[in-house]
C-alpha cells in the first residue's frame, strides 16, 4: 500500500486535510527509523492508500524534535509521495519548506490550502505558473470546506506510482552554486548512489551546519573549508547565506506568479486580536474565557449527569432484581454495572463538553495568544512562555502534553515543564474535580481546587527552574492568524480524542470492576486497604478508599468511578464529609500521573527524571491531600 | 543600529543583524526573519513580556532577550 505523507509548516491546515480524507478511522503508528508515533489512516479511493500526518515542521533542519522526527520518517524512506500543505494566504514563508523538499528529491505534490483565505486577503496565484517554476503539480484546496481535496490526492497517488520526483533544480546564485557542488563531492564518498535523499540537499544541509549530516561526512576538514569560503564572501555565517538563497529564490516565485490587489486593511479580525494580546484587557478576556469554559463544561456535565444516573439507577435496578442479593452473580454484575455506568454517566458527561470548547479554544488559535500574555510572567518563573502550550494542553491530556515539550529547545527546561504539564488537572480529574467537588460541595470549591493548583505549579515552577538549568533565551512563536473554527474538524478532534478514553479506559473500567467485585466478595478488601492505612488515615478518609487510589494510577478518572462503587452509592455526600471530599480530591489531583503518561515520560526524558517527577507528585499530594483535611476539619465539624 | 526590543509599537524596522546562537538563529531564520526583511513592531506584553511584530501579514511573539539580539535599524 503506498504511503502519503503530509508535511507543512504549524498552521498550514494539514490537520484539516487529514481529517477531512482520513475522518474518524484514524489511528496512531509506528514507523521504522523514527522514535515518535504518527497519525495516520487507511483511504480507500479508487485504490487504497495509507495517509500519515508529520508533525508541523517550519523546515527540514533539525531545530526542534518535531522538526527532525519529519525529517528521519523522509530519510527512511517511509513514503511513496510527500504533499506539501501551504498555507495560500502566506505563501512567500511557507514557500522555504517547498524550497527545501524540492531539493529533498522526493516526489512532491504541493497542496496551496486555505485558497478562500488567500483571496480574501487580495492574493492572486498563478497556480499554471507557481507548478511550472517549481517543477512539481500544485492543487490549490479549501480543507475546511473539503474543495479540492480529493484532486489533491489523486494528484498524489499518481505522483508516487510513476516515482516522479521534482523536475526542476532551483539554482542559487552562481558563487554558492560553485560550493555547493563542491560540497556534493563529499557526500558522494559518503552515501551511496541510489540513496532516497538527493546529494544536493546533503551538500546544502552540510554547508549550513546540519549536526546530523556533519556528523556522517567523512572528510570534515574539507566540509569547514567550503563553509569559511561562503563566509567570507558573503560576510555572514553559512547557514544565514543559504537561509538568504532561498528566501530570494522564494521571492522571485513568488513575485513571478503572484500578485497582491490590495494592501491589507485592518479587518474586524484584527481588532479582536488587538483586544485579545493587549496588555490589560487580555489578562481580562482570558480569566473569562477560562472561567466560562469551566462554569460551562460544569453545568452541562452536571445536567447530563443527572439525567443518565437516573436511567442507570432504574436500569441497574431492573436487572439486579432477577438475582438473589449476596449471590456472587449479584454482586458481580452489581460490580459491573456500577463500573460502567460510572464511566458513561460520570465521566462522559463532562469529558465530552471539555473537550469539545478545548477543541474550539485551539482551532480558534487562542491559545498562542495567551502564551503572548504569560511568557513575562512566566520569566519571573524561569520559563518562557512556549512552555504555555504543553501546559494548556494538559489540561486536555498529559500524553500529548509531555509530546508538546518537544518544541522546547533546551533539555532542562524540558525536564521541568514535563514535570509540571503532568501536575495540571487533565480532563480525568477535571472529570473527579468537577463531579466530586463542584457536584456535592459547589462550582466555587471545584474552582478552588484549580486555583490550589495553578499556584503548587507556579512555586514548584519556581523552585525548579532555579535547580535545574541557567540560561533561557525565550520565545520564538508563530502567532496563527484568528479563525473561525470549521464545524467538522472540531467534532472529529473531540470524538478522536473522546475515542482514546473510551477504547482505554473501558476494558480497565469493566475489568476493574469485576475485580473489586471478587475482591470484596471474597473479603480479601481489608488486606490491601490495611497497605493503605497510613496513608487513607493521613488523608482523613475512610480506609476503604485506599483500594481505589490504585486503579487511579492506571486512569485518574476511575478514582471517582471505583469510589461510588466501593462506597455502594452514587450520593457520596452521604458517605464522606466535605473535608474528605477535598483532601480525596485533591490528593487524586496531584499524585502520580497516570500510567499512560509514565510511559511518554520515560520515552521523552528518561527514567531518572520521570521516577523524579513520581515522587515529588506524591509528595506534594501527601502533603496537600493532609492538610486540607486539616485545615477544612476546622470549618465543617 | 538598535536593538529590536527598544523599538516603540507601531514602528517599522529592517532587519540587520542576529547574534543569536545557531539554534536560535536558525528558528528565527525558519519564521523568514532573515536579514534585509522588513517587520512592524505590534505591541509587547506587560510584564515585561514578549514583543509582538508582523512579517508579511503574519504574526511572531518574540521574547524579549531574542528581541535584544536582533540589531534593526528604523525606516
Amino acid at each position: 500500500m503506498k504511503v502519503v505523507a503530509l508535511v507543512g509548516q504549524p498552521n498550514s491546515g494539514k490537520s484539516t486535510i487529514f481529517n477531512q480524507i482520513a475522518g474518524y478511522k484514524s489511528i496512531i503508528s509506528n514507523f521504522p527509523g523514527t522514535t515518535v508515533e504518527f497519525i495516520t489512516s487507511e483511504v480507500k479511493m479508487e485504490e487504497s492508500f495509507m495517509i500519515v500526518d508529520l508533525p508541523g515542521s517550519y523546515s527540514l533542519s533539525s531545530t526542534d524534535e518535531a522538526e527532525s522526527e519529519t525529517r528521519k520518517f523522509l530519510m527512511q524512506g517511509n513514503a511513496d509521495v510527500v504533499v506539501n500543505v501551504v498555507d495560500a494566504s502566506s505563501l512567500m514563508r511557507s514557500l522555504n519548506l517547498t524550497i527545501e523538499l524540492i531539493e529533498f528529491g522526493i516526489p512532491l505534490v504541493l497542496c496551496l490550502n486555505m485558497m478562500d483565505e488567500a483571496r480574501r486577503k487580495g492574493i492572486e496565484i498563478n497556480v499554471d505558473c507557481l507548478s511550472k517554476e517549481l517543477g512539481v503539480p500544485v492543487i490549490p484546496t479549501v480543507a475546511t470546506r473539503g474543495e479540492g481535496i480529493k484532486k489533491l490526492f489523486e494528484f498524489a497517488l499518481r505522483v508516487a506510482e510513476e516515482r516522479k520526483t521534482p523536475e526542476r533544480i532551483l539554482n542559487y546564485s552562481k558563487d554558492v552554486e560553485k560550493i555547493v557542488k563542491k560540497a556534493e563531492e563529499l557526500v558522494k564518498e559518503v552515501f551511496p548512489d541510489n540513496f532516497i535523499v538527493s546529494r544536493r540537499f546533503l551538500a546544502i544541509k552540510a554547508l549550513e551546519g546540519d549536526e546530523e549530516i556533519h556528523e556522517l561526512i567523512k572528510d570534515k576538514r574539507r566540509l569547514e573549508e567550503l563553509r569559511r569560503e561562503i563566509e567570507e564572501s558573503h560576510g555572514k555565517p553559512s547557514d544565514v547565506v543559504v537561509a538568504s538563497e532561498r528566501h530570494s529564490l522564494a521571492l522571485h516565485l513568488f513575485s513571478k506568479c503572484v500578485k497582491v490587489e490590495r494592501g491589507s486593511k485592518k479587518d474586524f479580525r484584527e481588532r479582536i486580536d488587538e483586544i485579545l494580546t493587549h496588555k490589560y484587557l487580555g489578562f481580562l478576556v482570558a480569566g473569562l474565557v477560562l472561567y466560562l469554559l469551566f462554569f460551562s463544561v460544569f453545568s452541562i456535565g452536571g445536567i447530563m449527569e443527572e439525567r443518565l444516573m437516573e436511567f442507570f439507577e432504574t436500569f441497574s435496578y431492573e436487572i439486579l432484581r432477577n438475582f438473589p442479593e449476596e449471590s456472587s452473580e449479584y454482586v458481580l454484575l452489581n460490580g459491573l454495572l456500577l463500573g460502567i455506568s460510572g464511566g458513561i454517566a460520570i465521566v462522559l458527561p463532562y469529558l465530552i463538553p471539555f473537550l469539545l470548547f478545548l477543541a474550539i479554544l485551539e482551532d480558534v488559535g487562542y491559545i498562542p495568544r495567551v502564551a503572548f500574555l504569560l511568557d513575562g510572567a512566566f520569566h519571573k518563573m524561569g520559563l518562557h512562555g512556549g512552555a504555555i502550550i504543553p501546559l494548556v494542553l494538559g489540561y486536555g491530556c498529559s500524553v500529548p502534553a509531555v509530546m508538546a515539550t518537544r518544541t522546547i529547545g533546551s533539555r532542562s527546561e524540558r525536564i521541568v515543564v514535563t514535570a509540571l504539564s503532568v501536575m495540571i488537572p487533565c480532563s480525568a480529574r477535571t472529570v473527579v474535580i468537577l463531579g466530586l467537588v463542584g457536584h456535592f460541595i459547589g462550582l466555587y470549591a471545584a474552582l478552588l481546587v484549580y486555583f490550589l493548583n495553578l499556584a503548587v505549579i507556579v512555586v514548584a515552577g519556581f523552585f525548579m527552574s532555579k535547580t535545574v538549568y541557567g540560561d533561557i533565551f525565550g520565545l520564538i512563536m508563530e502567532i496563527p492568524p484568528l479563525r473561525v473554527p470549521s464545524f467538522k474538524n472540531v467534532l472529529l478532534k473531540t470524538w478522536l480524542r473522546a475515542r482514546e478514553f473510551v477504547v482505554i479506559a473501558f476494558p480497565i473500567l469493566i475489568a476493574g470492576s469485576a475485580f473489586l467485585s471478587l475482591i470484596e466478595f471474597y473479603r480479601l478488601d481489608g488486606y490491601v486497604n490495611l497497605l493503605f492505612a497510613p496513608l487513607t488515615s493521613l488523608l482523613g478518609l475512610p480506609s476503604n478508599v485506599g483500594m481505589t487510589l490504585i486503579f487511579g494510577i492506571l486512569r485518574k478518572e476511575l478514582t471517582l468511578i471505583m469510589l461510588t462503587q466501593i462506597m455502594g452509592t452514587y450520593d457520596l455526600s452521604s458517605v464522606l464529609s466535605n473535608a474528605q471530599i477535598m483532601s480525596f480530591a485533591i490528593f487524586t489531583t496531584f499524585y502520580i500521573p497516570c500510567l499512560a503518561t509514565i510511559g511518554v515520560m520515560m520515552r521523552e526524558i528518561g527514567k531518572k527524571y520521570t521516577l523524579y517527577t513520581i515522587l515529588m507528585t506524591f509528595s506534594i499530594a501527601t502533603v496537600l491531600g493532609a492538610l486540607a483535611r486539616i485545615l477544612l476539619s476546622f470549618n465543617f465539624h | 543600529m538598535r536593538a529590536l526590543h527598544e523599538i516603540k509599537s507601531g514602528k517599522k524596522v529592517k532587519i540587520l543583524d542576529c547574534n543569536a546562537p545557531p539554534g536560535q538563529r536558525r528558528r528565527l531564520m525558519n519564521l523568514g526573519l532573515i536579514p534585509g526583511e522588513v517587520i512592524k513592531v505590534l505591541r509587547s506584553a506587560a510584564f515585561h513580556g514578549p514583543i509582538l511584530v508582523e512579517l508579511n501579514g503574519r504574526e511572531i511573539a518574540l521574547g524579549r532577550g531574542i528581541a535584544s539580539r536582533i540589531l534593526v535599524e528604523e525606516i
